[in-house]
C-alpha cells in the first residue's frame, strides 16, 4: 500500500520544486509566490477534506495552512511594496509553524499509543535545547553589535532577523521533540505527513540559522534552494495525508467489496 | 485456475486490487475481476481450503494486517495490546474483534482523526464477516 504512493509523492515533490525553480529564474520579484500559492492550496484542502470538524490532529495542519497563506500575503506584499509590513507578516507566519508542530506533538502524545520519550531522543532533545540557547544568545548580540552574516541590516529590519532566526530555533527543539514522539512509528502510513512536516521545519531552520554559526560566502543561492525544497516537502505532506485517507477508504471498499463477491450464502 | 495454490490466488487478488487503487479505478470497476479471483478460490482443493481458513482462523494476524501498515509493527502491536488490557495472556477470538475495533477507534482517534480511525473500526468489523462467511460455518 505504502510503497506504490512513493513514486506520486516524489512527483508531487519534483513538481512543486519546478515551480520554484521556475518562477526563481523567471521572475525577480515575488519569486516564490506560485509555488506558495500551491503549497497553500494543499494544506488547505487537507485541513479541510482529510479531517472532520473537532478532528484532534485538524489543528496542526490548519496553523500550516494559515501560515502558508500568510506567506503567501507576505510575498506579494513584498514584490508590490518591497521590505516593511511583509517582513512582519513573515515572521507571524513563523510563529504559526511552531504552533503547528507544538500541537500536533500535543496531539500526538494525548493518546496512549506513543509510548514516552525514548532515552536517545532526550539526549537529542536536550541537543537541540542547547542550540536554541545558543541562537538566543547569537541573536541578542547582534541586536546590540549587528550581524555579522548580514552586516547591511540595521533597525527594524534587524530585530525582524532576530524574532525569525529565534522562531527558527523553537522549530528545530519542536521538531525534535515531534520526531521523537513520532520514532516509534516510523514504518507506518500514519507517521510520513508529519515526518515530512518536520523534514521541512528542519530545513527553514538550517537555511536560516546555518549563516548565523557559519561564515559563508555571499550570495548564497543555496539558501533560496533549500527554502523552495521545504516549502515543496510542505505541500507534498499534505498531500501524504489525502493519500493516506484515500488509501483506507479504497482498502476498506475492497475488503466490502470481496465480501460481495462470495455471493449469497448456501 | 484451480491448479494455483492458495498463496498465489490470493497474492493476485491483492496484486489486482492495488493496481486498481493506483489506478483510481472504482471498487465497482474491478468488482468483475475480484469476483472471478473468489470463484477461483472457492474452486480449491481441499488441502488449499483448509490452508486459507487456517490464515483466517489468525483474527490477530487479520488485525496487525490493518494496523502495520499505518501504525508500523511495534505501535500497532502496542495498540492491540492496548485493547486486550484485562486478557492479553488469552488468544483473540473473532466473536472479540468487533469489540477491539470499538477499542481502537477510540485510540486511534487522536492520532489520525476519526475518519481513519472509524475505517479501521470498519476493516475490522468485515474481517467479522468474512471469517463467518468462510469459516465459521
Amino acid at each position: 500500500m505504502r510503497d506504490l504512493s512513493r513514486p506520486r509523492l516524489l512527483a508531487a515533490f519534483l513538481g512543486l520544486s519546478a515551480v520554484g525553480a521556475v518562477s526563481h529564474v523567471v521572475t525577480d520579484a515575488g519569486v516564490m509566490v506560485p509555488q506558495l500559492l500551491l503549497v497553500a492550496v494543499v494544506l488547505t484542502v487537507t485541513a479541510a477534506r482529510a479531517y472532520k470538524p473537532g478532528d484532534p490532529p485538524r489543528r496542526a495542519w490548519i496553523w500550516l495552512a494559515c501560515a502558508t497563506w500568510l506567506a503567501v500575503v507576505g510575498e506579494t506584499v513584498n514584490a508590490a511594496l518591497g521590505p516593511g509590513l511583509s517582513t512582519w507578516l513573515m515572521a507571524v507566519s513563523n510563529a504559526m509553524w511552531c504552533a503547528s508542530l507544538l500541537d500536533a506533538r500535543r496531539k500526538i502524545v494525548a493518546g496512549a499509543l506513543v509510548p514516552p520519550l525514548a532515552r536517545a531522543w532526550r539526549w537529542a532533545l536536550a541537543a537541540a535545547v542547547l542550540v536554541g540557547l545558543a541562537v538566543a544568545f547569537e541573536v541578542a548580540w547582534a541586536l546590540r553589535h549587528g550581524s555579522p552574516a548580514y552586516p547591511h541590516l540595521g533597525g527594524a529590519r534587524l530585530y525582524h532577523l532576530g524574532f525569525v532566526q529565534l522562531c527558527d530555533a523553537v522549530v528545530l527543539v519542536a521538531g525534535v521533540w515531534l520526531l521523537g514522539a513520532l520514532h516509534p512509528l516510523w514504518g507506518g502510513a500514519a507517521a510520513r505527513p508529519f515526518l515530512l512536516v518536520t523534514a521541512a521545519a528542519g530545513i527553514f531552520a538550517a537555511s536560516d540559522l546555518v549563516p548565523l554559526f557559519v561564515d559563508l560566502p555571499v550570495p548564497r543561492p543555496w539558501i533560496r534552494a533549500l527554502i523552495v525544497g521545504g516549502w515543496s516537502l510542505l505541500g507534498v505532506a499534505g498531500l501524504a495525508q489525502l493519500e493516506l485517507r484515500r488509501a483506507m477508504f479504497a482498502s476498506t471498499a475492497d475488503l466490502r467489496a470481496s465480501l460481495r463477491g462470495l455471493g449469497p450464502r448456501p | 485456475m484451480t491448479d494455483r495454490s492458495a498463496d498465489a490466488l490470493l497474492a493476485a487478488l491483492a496484486d489486482a486490487e492495488e493496481r486498481a487503487r493506483v489506478d483510481a479505478r472504482t471498487p465497482d470497476g474491478h468488482a468483475a475481476q475480484r469476483a472471478r479471483l473468489l470463484a477461483a478460490v472457492s474452486a480449491l482443493a481441499d488441502d488449499d481450503r483448509l490452508a486459507m481458513k487456517s490464515a483466517l482462523a489468525q483474527p490477530e494476524a487479520f488485525i496487525l494486517d490493518r494496523l502495520n501498515p499505518l501504525l508500523g509493527p511495534a505501535v500497532a502491536r502496542r495498540a492491540l495490546d492496548l485493547t486486550r488490557a484485562g486478557a492479553r495472556d488469552l488468544p483473540t477470538a473473532w466473536p472479540d474483534v468487533e469489540a477491539i475495533g470499538t477499542s481502537l477507534f477510540t485510540h486511534l482517534r487522536p492520532l489520525v482523526g476519526e475518519d481513519i480511525a472509524g475505517l479501521v473500526r470498519q476493516q475490522l468489523a468485515l474481517g467479522v464477516l468474512l471469517w463467518r462467511e468462510l469459516c465459521a460455518t
